[in-house]
This record gives structure tokens, sequence and C-alpha cells, in this order.
């Protein structure tokens, strides 16, 4: 007979580094949101697109930006939002300058970005998970990292039977953006207004938009093959020009009717005027934003 | 089929020219609830005895008795874990199970217990094994140019034998520890028939809790796992024994990273199991020739469900699997013997799949760690069955000092899918349906120069069946087919001094038809994958021994080596993910008086990682992503560590002893960084480190 007692003394300890992830923080020039009006729109269509540029001194009057197309499809092989091709000069086609443009989408943007595939056996694209599909349009702005905002598009309905096409067709209505509402705070449960707010107190934001914001919309289950009614989740990215934000996007699902968010912004040690921004996103790609200065004082 | 002896194997070994012993505690008396160990354990020596060559054909193999293998330092009374200290083995990442083997990917190389296959070695994370070491022989790690009785496998092979069972009286084992606690138990229930149970449960996680430990789960998978042994074995005529095997093993992993962020969520959901039963029918005939069948059946299940905020990433598979291996030895002149077999399987495989195309991420993907995947979303459902059937021959003679072992396999690979392209609507499914056969023929070489140098070399052509996973219309190509391989090793051992030899030995292992990402920006429908890879690793390794001497022992393996894959026709060639060019294990005993000391020393190259040189901003996400530089073009920090291992035996009467011990793991707390993490807009990079040091306290009580 044989027993045994065997005492392994675990000390499993920290293993993750502490990186800075103030990225809610413009410390230099960038590009925070693009809108698109309208948000959803056929190929070929006219869009409106508008760019909300920030700054560490608050948001750049008039700034330089030039905008282009991307005709480059993603490979299976990366991993990103765009092509890596992108990045370079060979797959884009300009589309305006300046912070807002008009353009025509892209003729052939359903079939490199959408479910439309040349005569040969090709692979559809696969459709994110709200069945949409995103034309990329690069935004560069001196100095700052490349940007891509993704214009949804209204593309037919790929990999499914005939009836059922049809009846999306119908059934489906395309993207609005959302509203945002203005931005409530609090600071120790009471109301307080940006435009006086105590060096490093901590106030209590609340970024709201309609309930009709967060329309619901016919999607396709590829797995069960029936079209289902879903709603859209919103997400609000929160940006400033100083102090510290508990969280750099905060939302809620799509199963969360809620429609409010909240964070918390600590304000800065230094008295001064200090710019705060929202950007509102829905799950189809529609995008609201807003901006507030907000004067910290002693 | 299992291990099947050789009548000329006995004369053979001393001539075994990659016969490695490797030093670390092993005992005079064997345990009063063991069998006899592989080989036996020299008196007062503290030596693991690992034959190199116990079957001729293998020439590169590395057994290692289990009784021995558990007390090697590193190993926390885990036998298996020894191949971890063994050369050919590249380190694999802390809280990863993967095996590497002479280069190859992990999804190359085959488990097998008793010739048995089974989907995982180690239970998840690599924490223990899931095969119960009271029930082990020995374990043995076949890094490449194995022999024609295995295949399916372009690259090495892991072997677990079992144990035959004790029939002087009852015998029991308990352990218990903060990780997990094992029973293990066997009798003779009568002169002719014995049976085994075992079991085993962890419980680290609820020790973690309980210990109100730090939450490491985003880097560390800390699963509840169990797995489960038993065997019954029975003697019928003379010279004849049937023996019944069922093994299982259970893992279940539950991770949650919360977030106010719905789109940075994180939760994952995985669960990897799978059962085993076999029959083992073995028979020595008059004329010396022995018979062995070993019919099995079995089931795997592997299961993630993942989501990366609303992102689904969802895999499983559910598997049955039918085996036979039958196996007939028969001496055919004095030192010759041939050997003739099949080894069949037969796999029908459910499985379904949600999520990106990019995940889960294939060998060659160039992605950044926590990285979310893509939200483009699919879905798949299909069902594939995979039959080989493999005849095989081996002749084994002797011509002077030059032993041959030329052999001969012919895998017959059926390939069913249920679906040839994507369904829509209520479209009939189209099958796929083809048929590949495999000639493989291998050589093994062996040639004693002195009766202290022998010569020898090994080569064959190997193939394997595509994964299941593969063989999907939506994310993968249903006509995939074989991938092949060519393995080559040579090399000389010698012993120095009767208690000092050194082994060394280059290898080469050719792969072709590798199953690839077409890198195109618009596949062809139902071919998302090509088999265009090509690869090969190449390198040499050296094994120093030194068997017992006053109580020293130990050994030194070092194996340098490069692995290299290219992924499509024209593209230039780069580092394999897991390429470690640079392993060095080192493991010293001594043993003074009834006091053991051992230690163990790992270096290791850091694995390739793709630099990132840079970063846009997706407006849509709202987050940057990465901008990567040449493929593989750096590697992480190299890794060392060492682990140390103390204990103390008391005897207690004629039948009974004590042990105590201690083992520290990462005794000099060195960080280890085991991945490279980023910052928001990748302008920084830290790094995640691994194991620190850990402290393990035992006691066995022997009666």
């Amino acid at each position: 007979m044989s027993s045994r007692a065997f005492i392994p003394l675990v000390s499993l300890v920290a293993c993750a580094p502490v990186l800075p992830d103030d990225g809610g923080v413009v410390t230099a020039p960038r590009v925070l949101a693009v809108k698109a009006e309208p948000a959803e729109s056929k190929p070929n269509t006219a869009v409106t697109y508008t760019a909300l540029v920030a700054a560490p001194a608050g948001s750049e009057v008039d700034p330089a930006l030039s905008w282009d197309f991307c005709t480059a499809p993603k490979p299976p092989t990366e991993d990103n939002a765009v092509s890596a091709a992108c990045l370079g000069d060979g797959a884009l086609v300009p589309a305006g300058e300046g912070p807002e443009i008009d353009a025509t989408t892209p003729r052939e943007a359903c079939s490199l970005f959408g479910p439309d595939t040349p005569p040969g056996g090709f692979r559809p694209r696969d459709p994110d998970l709200t069945g949409g599909y995103y034309e990329p349009l690069r935004v560069d702005l001196a100095g700052a990292a490349p940007s891509f905002a993704l214009d949804r598009l209204r593309c037919d309905l790929g990999g499914a039977p005939a009836d059922v096409a049809t009846a999306f067709a119908n059934e489906y209505v395309p993207n609005d953006n959302p509203v945002l509402l203005p931005l409530s705070a609090t600071l120790g449960g009471q109301a307080t207004s940006l435009a006086s707010v105590p060096a490093s107190a901590a106030v209590a934001l609340v970024a709201s938009w309609p309930p009709e914001s967060a329309e619901t919309y016919a999607y396709f289950d590829r797995s069960t093959e029936l079209i289902v009614t879903r709603r859209e989740s919103m997400r609000v990215g929160w940006y400033v020009t100083a102090g510290r934000l508990a969280e750099t996007a905060t939302g809620v699902g799509e199963d969360d009717e809620s429609s409010t968010t909240t964070n918390t912004w600590t304000a800065p040690a230094t008295p001064g005027p200090n710019v705060l921004w929202l950007v509102l996103q829905d799950s189809r790609g529609g995008v609201d934003f807003a901006r507030y200065d907000v004067t910290v004082t002693p | 089929m299992t291990h099947v002896p050789r009548a000329a194997e006995c004369a053979c070994a001393a001539a075994c020219a990659a016969s490695f012993l490797a030093a670390a505690p092993a005992r005079a008396e064997a345990p009063p609830g063991a069998a006899a160990p592989t080989a036996p354990a020299a008196p007062a020596s503290r030596e693991i005895v690992v034959t190199g060559v116990r079957r001729r054909h293998d020439a590169n193999e590395l057994s290692v008795s289990s009784d021995a293998a558990r007390e090697t330092p590193g190993t926390e009374d885990d036998p298996v874990k020894v191949v971890e200290s063994l050369p050919g083995l590249a380190r694999s990442a802390f809280g990863s199970d993967e095996l590497v083997l002479w280069g190859a990917s992990p999804e190359d190389s085959r488990v097998l217990v008793d010739g048995v296959e089974i989907p995982q070695l180690f239970h998840g994370s690599g924490i223990r094994s899931t095969v119960g070491g009271d029930l082990l022989q020995s374990v043995t790690l076949s890094p490449g140019a194995f022999g024609p009785e295995y295949g399916r496998a372009i690259g090495g092979l892991v072997r677990l034998e079992t144990r035959e069972l004790p029939r002087d009286r009852p015998h029991a084992a308990l352990e218990a520890s903060s990780i997990d606690g094992s029973l293990f138990a066997s009798a003779p229930v009568s002169e002719r028939l014995g049976v085994a149970l075992g079991a085993r449960y962890g419980w680290l996680d609820r020790t973690l809790e309980a210990a109100d430990a730090r939450d490491v789960s985003p880097y560390y998978a800390v699963p509840k796992y169990a797995d489960f042994q038993a065997k019954a074995e029975l003697a019928l005529r003379s010279s004849e024994s049937l023996s019944l095997v069922a093994l299982g093993s259970t893992d279940d992993l539950e991770r949650q990273i919360p977030a106010s962020d719905p789109v940075r969520e994180r939760e994952q959901t995985t669960k990897n199991a799978f059962e085993r039963v076999y029959l083992k029918y073995r028979r020595t005939l008059e004329d010396g020739s022995t018979a062995e069948v070993v019919p099995w059946v079995g089931w795997d299940l592997a299961r993630s469900d993942a989501r990366f905020g609303s992102n689904p990433a969802d895999l499983e598979q559910r598997a049955f699997r039918l085996g036979l291996r039958a196996a007939h030895l028969s001496p055919l002149w004095a030192g010759a013997t041939l050997a003739l077999g099949v080894d069949a399987v037969s796999t029908s495989t459910a499985l379904s799949r949600d999520g990106s195309l990019g995940i889960p991420a294939r060998e060659g993907d160039i992605v950044v760690f926590g990285e979310a995947p893509g939200d483009d979303t699919n879905t798949d459902r299909w069902r594939t069955t995979l039959t080989d059937v493999a005849p095989y021959a081996n002749l084994d003679f002797e011509l002077g000092p030059l032993r041959l072992s030329p052999g001969l396999r012919l895998d017959g690979y059926l390939n069913e899918t249920s679906r040839e392209t994507p369904r829509v609507g209520h479209t009939p499914s189209i099958g796929h349906a083809a048929f590949e056969c495999a000639f493989e023929p291998r050589l093994d070489a062996r040639l004693a120069v002195s009766e202290r140098v022998r010569l020898f070399a090994a080569a064959g052509l190997y193939s394997q069946p595509p994964a299941a996973a593969d063989l999907s219309a939506v994310f993968g190509t249903p006509e995939l087919g074989m991938e092949t391989a060519t393995h080559v090793s040579a090399g000389e051992s010698a012993d120095l001094t009767p208690e000092l030899s050194i082994t060394t030995l280059g290898f080469y292992r050719g792969l072709r038809d590798l199953a690839v990402r077409d890198p195109s920006p618009t596949p062809k429908l139902a071919h998302a994958l090509l088999q265009n890879g090509v690869g090969r690793s190449y390198g040499a390794q050296i094994f120093v021994r030194q068997r017992p001497w006053h109580g020293f022992s130990g050994w030194l393996g070092y194996t340098v080596s490069r692995s290299e894959r290219r992924d499509a026709p024209g593209a230039s060639v780069r580092l394999f993910d897991l390429d470690e060019p640079n392993l060095l294990t080192i493991v010293l005993n001594q043993t003074l008086g009834r006091f053991g000391f051992g230690v163990r020393f790992r270096y290791a190259s850091g694995a390739p990682r793709t630099p990132v040189v840079g970063a846009f901003f997706d407006l849509r996400n709202d987050a940057f992503e990465p901008l990567f530089g040449a493929h593989n073009a750096e590697r992480l920090p190299d890794f060392w560590q060492l682990d140390a291992r103390i204990d103390r035996r008391f005897p207690l009467g004629e039948s009974a002893r004590l042990v105590v011990y201690l083992e520290a793991l990462n005794l000099l707390d060195h960080a280890n960084a085991e991945e490279f993490v980023y910052n928001f807009d990748y302008s920084k990079r830290g790094v995640v480190t691994g194991l620190p040091a850990l402290g393990v306290a035992g006691a066995r009580l022997e009666l």
C-alpha cells in the first residue's frame, strides 16, 4: 500500500506588464471620427463625409485633410480592418480634401468589399456581425497616423436563397446616424456645469441618445437561414485634452435597452481650458459626435 | 499495435547506436506498487534509464521509464513531463501544451498510448499529463524518422506504454496536492486476472481562488481537468494474454475579461475531452514469433466558444474513432526478423464553426498577442470521415557489423466531406470524396564501428491526412489532400568511459503540400486554403550522458536547428512560428547517503515574432491597428530557467519507506518573456512574463 501527500506551494504572481493606456487623451492632432450622410448607401451614391479632428489645444480649425477611397480588398491572411495595401498609394482613389467632402462611392464597391463576386466562382466576402459590408475611406492628417473610416454599403444579400434575399430586400431599412443628446455631468451626486470644474475633481459624465437611435434592423442569420430582427448596440468613445478618463469607451450591448452610458473624468490638477469630445457609434457604423469646452478652476 | 519486441532485440541492445542513459533520480529498490522499470536501475544510483533504440528501426527515440522519470527535477511528480527535458522537443510557452518536435508543427505530431492515438498529451496549459503516471511503464520521444508501424504524422511521436499489473498483492497510491488529487489502485482478482483503476481531478482553480491569488487568466488559462485510467489483464494460455484498457480525460476552461465597453469584452469557454477503450491481445508462438492485435474505439470532443465583443469565434469538433493495429513478428534466420502488420483508423467528425475566417489563427498568420480578430463572420456545419488503412512490413537483419532495417508502409487514405460548396438554402448537399495512396519506404541502418563507437542513420517518407477542421467549404477547402514529408537523420554514438557516452546526430525534415491560407484578396469559392506550403527543418543534436559514478549522474542535451516555411510558390522563405534554434537542457543529480540532489537548467531561443512598425486608426472600431514589418523578423528574448530538487529517504522497516522532497521551479525567479504586448497605439511594448519562482514540497509514503 502506498499513500502520498504532495503539497505544491503555488505562488503565481503578476505576469502582465503595465503599459500606458491613455488612448482617450489627445496628445497630438488626430482624426477621431468620420460621419457619413447618408450612413448607409448603395455604390455610386453621393455621400457627405464630415471629420472630427482633435488636437491638444482643442478642435482643429479647418484641418488639412486628404481623403481617398481604398480599392484593395483585404486578403484572408490579414487580420486588420483594412488591407495593408490601403496603407500604400497603389490602391487609393482620391475622394477630396478638407474637413468635409462630398464624394461618390465607388461603383464596384459591392464586388470589391461585398458579396458580389465576378464570374469564375470566387468566394464572397463575409459580412460583419450586423450583416454589413464596408468601403474603406482613408483620411490623412499631417503629422498623424493614417485613419480609416469604413463606410457601410447597401449591397444585395449574399449566400441566401432567392426567396429569402427578396424578403430581406423588402424588410431591410438602411441605417441612419444616431443622435447624441446633450451630455450631463455630476460632481458629488450634484449636477454640475462643465464651464467650471474644480481641479482634480472626479466628474461623472452621462452620455445619452434617443431610444430610437438604437434602431432595429433585419438580419440574415446564416446558421438558421432565417431573417431575424436585431437591435443596434451603441458605443461612446471619450476623448479629452487633459485629465484622466476611467474608460476610453463605454456602451451598451444590443440586448440592453438602456439609452445612456456613463464614464468618469478626473480633471487635471492644472486649471485652464480643456476640451471633451464624444463620439457615438451604432453597431452598423452610424456616427454622431459632439464637443464640449471644459474649464478647470483652482 | 503496441511495442513489438523483436527476437534479436536483446542481442542488439549493446549495439544500439543511440542508446541514451540520462541521469536523474532512480531508486535501487523499486516502489512496492511498481512493476519492473523498463531497464534496471543500478543499486544506490540516481539514474533514469533512457533506452535510445529499444526498437532498432527507430534510431532517434528516447525512452524513459515512468518510475524514474517522475523524479526528474521539473516534472512535479508527473513522469510524462520528462519529455520537456529531452532533446528534440522545443520548449513550449508557459501555459501552452504544444509539442514541437524537430521544428514540426504541433498538429503534425501524434501522441500514442500502447499504439492508440489520443488527441492531447497534457491537460490544458500543459500543467499535467492526460494519462496518470501510475499506469505507465515508459515515455518515449521520437522526434522523427520513425519506423513503418507508425504513420499519419509528418512530425514526430510521443509514445506512452502502460505497465503490466503487479500480481503479488493489492497496491494503491494516493496523491493530493494544491494542484490536483489522484488515486490509483490495482489488485489481482485471481491468478489469471488483475485489474487496476486510477483517476485524477484538478483543483488548481479553486486553490487560486482560496488563496486569493492575483487573476492571471488573461495570460494563463487555469483549467479544470480530470482523467481516469482502467486496465484489466487476463492471462490466457501459456504466452498468451489479453488486456482491456480504458482511458479518459476532460478539460474545462472559462475565462472572462469584462469591460464597460462592449466591444472590448472577452470571454472564452473551452472543453476538450477524449475517451479510449482498447483490447490488446498478444501471443508468443513456439517458433518465437509473436502476434499482437489491438482493436480500439474512441470519442473526442474539442469545443471553443469565444467572444470578442459581439464577435463570435466558435469551433466544435465531435469525433468518433475506430482503429485496429495488428502485427506479426517472426524470426527468419539468425539475427533476422520480419514484421508484418496493419495500422487502420477511421475517424468520423461532426464540426461546426462560427466567426471570422482568421480565427483560430493558423501557423504563419501575422497577429499580435491579444488583438481581436476581424469582425467578418460566417458559419458552417459539416461532417468528415477520414479513413486510413496502412499495411506495413519491416525486415531486420545483420550483415556483419551492419544492421539494416528496411521497411515499407502503404497508407491508403479515403477522405470524405459532406459539402463541396457552402450551403445555400435547401439545395442538396454535394459531398466530396477522394482516395489517395502514400508509398512510404523507411530505412534504418546501424554500424558497430567498434565496441565503443556506433554509427546510425534513418530515413523515410511520411504523410498525414488533412485536418477535419480544414475541410470546411466556408472556412477551408474540402478538396485538401494529404501532406507529406521526408525525414533523414544520421549520427554517431560513442562510449568515452564505461559511464560517460556522447551521441551526436544531424536531422533534416522536408515538408510538402502544407495547407496554408490563400493569400489572394479574392480566393476561389470553397478554396480558402491551398496546399502550396512547403517547409524544412534541419539541425544537429548532441546528447552527453553520465551514468552513475560515485553517486553522480546527469545529462546534457543541446539542439541547434532552423525551421522554415514558404507559404506560396515564389514567396519568400520565413521562419516557422515556433522556431527555436538553440535548445539546451542540463540535468545533474548527486546522491549522498539517503539524500538526493538534482538540478535542471534549460535554455531556449525566443520564438519568432513579426515586428510592429507602425499603426493606423480604425475609426469604426475606435482602435489602433498594427502595421507589420517583415514576417517573423524578430524574436522574443531568450528563455532560461533553473529548477532544483532535494529529497530524503526514510526507511520504515523492510517494506516501507518515506520519501520527502522539495522542488523549486525557476529557482532564480528569472522573468522569462513569453509574449510581446503593446499599448493602445502600438507605440510602446512590454512583455508578458512566465512562470515565477514556484515551490513544490511533497512526501510519499510507500508500504
